[in-house]
């Protein structure tokens, strides 16, 4: 060993062992992994917390080595699992059936009810979706306590609460309270001046109000409206003013809080007024009861409204079936939309259809049993008349009582027909035709067959009036009434223009004896004295009285005799007169009484001429006029 | 009857029988992991007062560490007195409360309080000198020897408390 060495082995013999002993380290694998392992654990915590390289750097790895150890062995996990699982299940099971059951409760109440659709208008109005406008209107809360806490010392001022609410011991939670206020204050808010104002627990909600020495906690069942916490706040407003000294200095003696608990329970009233607002406007009934109680009126009124309709139905078909002639119901059922009938009918009857659409009542069935029979009712009676009878057309047929009257223009036969077979129909006693009117050539035929009018006479008939004119034989003019008697629809007879043949006889031999001439010789005697012409124009004459006496008119014959004015006016005159004489009295001597002739002068003639031809007596008659 | 309330504070170390030194005298509202999550636990006591007034006490169990936080301080505001407990067994327990008992006076003032050194049933055990408990006496303070156990001197604890948040004596 060299001085050098020596001096080395002097100097650095720890060193050299160390660095041995380090070279044996490093070189060992076995010395490495302990080395390792002992830091390992203290550079992962280092690593991980200084930057997330090394949790990236793990991620594969370990999801790896995860996946590898769940297949290698399933069980482990789920064993591991188990615990947690379960309940995780049920509880969420729970909540979604919970959710469940409340979305349909609020479906079942909300969908339909009329508030439900004021809501759903309302929402839309409001331009908010419906199911939160829903859950604004169904917060059901109720206010269950309600703590007044001195800040400080966390001692309890005031405490009302609810009946229903579960009692506890209000001092130690108002302690309680007061020490997890200011633990999250101290936990959450940096500055520690934020404080605690709203907690949820369940179906509780706790609002905390805070006043400068209090502070007021409302436990709320239910979710309160955000209104509720301004109202809560007007009256720990009025807590503190009425009793802010006494919190400020509170040391647990009631004294200077009295009366604080009335003013808290305003807390409890406020929410029972709007429960009980909401009790009233819910009403005794829930709203399917509702439902089903409005349905039951509606089916009532609907029975009653159709029971009314229906009787008023049947009462107008029963009238239409009254005012219907030849038609009777002994009875008459309405069920549903249809009636029965039972009664009788005249087969000349107006059908049921045709009743029915008399009443106007639309589509209603009716079905009937219906006996024939005769109805005497007038209109029937006619109806029937009118089929039997079969009048003409221009006949009308009436009834008048019991009476069966035609009227109008109606033939002979008919008319016969008429009289014969009216009294025999049902409800008809008596006929009556005489109101008909005949045809004037009807008239003027029967007319005709019934005076047999000799030749020389006219029969006319103009608007039933018969007018007979020519010249007929006394004795039937006379008889023209009696003849016409028999012929029917006559309404007058006029004869004016008929003349009696004996009369027209009569006037003929007036003509032939008027100025029938007798010449006399000079002076009074006649110039035939076998007098020849004197006994035929006498015996003519006699005739001619016969006949005027006959007919009954008057005949004047006067006897006018003539001169020729030659000579003395008087014995002129006087010639006259004897002539005239002289005529008449060979008249008288052939029979004719004297009384019915007269004599008469002609007067004297302008220019007297001597003429033979005026030595004469003419004969001058004239038919008296009839009186 | 009128009926008050006062708020009262236990405070002391970890593990000292603070929590269950009480709780066979109170009304436990609410479970003791309040202690560990929100580091207090308030229970209630109702005393009967001799001038006829019932005392409701509201008594802040105050979760016990080696040092009080500031959150764990800021419950004892507004209290209007305390019980310091220590652990008879566990010296620097007492010298500890002492401490807490200084922080106290400091941040909120003098507050009428009881020393309870528990654990007195474990006499074994027992680490702190009657001697030191007597110089606390002759200093003014109210040091009572407690157990959890059997319940001795706990009753009188909160009586002395209640005369004092009252200045009535309990009935």
């Amino acid at each position: 060993m060299s001085e050098l060495e020596k001096l080395r082995e002097l100097l650095f013999a720890e060193e050299q062992k160390t660095l041995e002993s380090i070279k044996e380290r490093t070189e060992s694998p076995s010395t490495r992994t302990r080395d390792v392992a002992e830091v390992l654990p203290g550079a992962i915590g280092v690593s991980h917390r200084r930057d997330p390289a090394l949790v990236k750097a793990l991620r594969e790895p370990v999801r790896e080595s995860f996946e590898y150890a769940v297949n290698k062995n399933p069980r482990a996990f789920a064993d591991a699992l188990f615990p947690v699982i379960g309940p995780a299940i049920r509880k969420s099971i729970a909540e979604t059936f919970k959710t469940l059951v409340q979305s349909l409760n609020q479906t079942m109440e909300y969908s339909l009810s009329p508030k439900g659709l004021k809501w759903r208008m309302e929402a839309a109005r409001a331009g908010i979706p419906l199911g939160e406008y829903i859950l604004r209107k169904t917060l059901v809360y109720r206010i269950e306590q309600v703590y007044l806490i001195q800040r400080e010392r966390g001692l309890m001022a005031g405490h009302v609460q609810n009946e229903s609410a579960v009692a506890q011991d209000a001092d130690a939670v108002s302690a309680m309270f007061t020490a997890i206020q200011d633990f999250v204050t101290d936990s959450f808010s940096p500055d520690h001046s934020q404080l605690l104002e709203t907690a949820d627990i369940g179906e509780f909600t706790v609002w905390v109000l805070h006043g400068p020495y209090s502070m007021m906690a409302c436990v709320i069942r239910g979710v309160p409206p955000r209104g509720l916490r301004d109202e809560l706040a007007e009256i720990l407003e009025r807590v503190n003013l009425q009793y802010g000294d006494a919190l400020q200095s509170f040391e647990g003696d009631a004294e200077g809080m009295e009366g604080v608990e009335d003013l808290l329970a305003e807390c409890l009233f406020l929410e029972q007024r709007q429960a009980s607002q909401e009790e009233k406007s819910k009403g005794l009934l829930s709203p399917p009861l509702k439902i089903i109680l409005l349905l039951l009126a509606a089916v009532l009124a609907w029975l009653v409204v159709s029971n009314y309709l229906e009787a008023k139905r049947l009462a107008r078909f029963s009238q239409a079936v009254a005012d219907t002639p030849g038609l009777v119901a002994t009875e008459l059922v309405a069920n549903g939309g249809q009636i029965s009938m039972r009664g009788l009918a005249d087969p000349l009857a107006d059908d049921l259809d045709a009743v029915l659409e008399r009443t106007g009542l639309g589509n209603v069935e009716v079905t009937a049993e219906l006996d024939p029979f005769q109805s005497l009712e007038p209109e029937i009676v006619l109806r029937r008349a009118r089929r039997v009878l079969a009048p003409p057309p221009g006949v009308q047929l009436t009834m008048q009582g019991d009476t069966l009257v035609a009227t109008g223009r109606a033939g002979i036969e008919w008319r016969r027909d008429f009289a014969a077979r009216a009294p025999l129909l049902a409800g008809v006693n008596r006929a009556d035709a005489s109101a008909t009117v005949a045809s004037d050539e009807e008239i003027l035929s029967l007319a005709r067959s019934a005076l047999q009018p000799p030749a020389g006479t006219v029969l006319e008939v103009s608007q039933q009036v018969l007018e007979i004119s020519g010249v007929a034989p006394q004795r039937w003019i006379e008889d023209i009434p009696l003849r016409l008697g028999q012929v029917e629809g006559l309404a007058g007879t006029e004869t004016g223009g008929l003349v009696p043949a004996e009369f027209e006889q009569l006037v003929q031999r007036v003509r032939q004896l008027d100025g029938r001439t007798f010449y006399f010789q000079s002076g009074a005697s006649l110039l035939d004295p076998r007098n020849t012409a004197l006994v035929s124009a006498a015996a003519r004459l006699r005739e001619m009285f016969a006949m005027a006496d006959e007919i009954g008119r008057g005949v004047d014959v006067t006897i006018v005799g003539y001169a020729d004015g030659v000579g003395d006016r008087n014995a002129n005159l006087d010639v006259m007169q004897r002539r005239a004489e002289a005529l008449k009295t060979g008249f008288v001597a052939q029979g004719i009484p004297a009384d019915r002739l007269t004599t008469a002068v002609a007067g004297l003639p302008a220019n007297p001429v001597a003429d033979a031809r005026q030595r004469k007596a003419v004969l001058q008659i004239a038919l008296a006029p009839s009186t | 009857m009128s009926r008050i309330s006062r708020k009262v504070c236990i405070i002391g170390d970890f593990a000292v029988g603070k929590t269950s030194t009480v709780a066979r005298f109170v009304n436990n509202v609410f479970s003791e992991k309040y202690l560990t999550t929100v580091g207090v636990k308030i229970d209630t006591k109702d005393i009967p007062l001799a001038d006829g007034r019932e005392l409701r006490m509201v008594i802040w169990d105050i979760a016990g560490s080696d040092r009080f936080s500031s959150a764990e301080f800021a419950y004892m505001r507004g209290a209007q007195a305390y019980l310091l407990v220590a652990d008879g067994t566990r010296k620097e327990t007492l010298a500890n409360a002492l401490a807490l008992r200084q922080a106290v006076q400091e941040r909120y003032g003098e507050l009428p309080h009881v020393l309870l050194v528990n654990k007195f049933d474990l006499e074994d055990d027992w680490e702190v000198a009657e001697t030191a408990l007597d110089k606390l006496r002759d200093a003014g303070s109210l040091v009572l020897c407690t157990s959890a156990k059997t319940g001795k001197c706990v009753e009188r604890a909160f009586d002395e408390l209640a005369r004092a948040v009252t200045g009535a004596k309990p009935a």
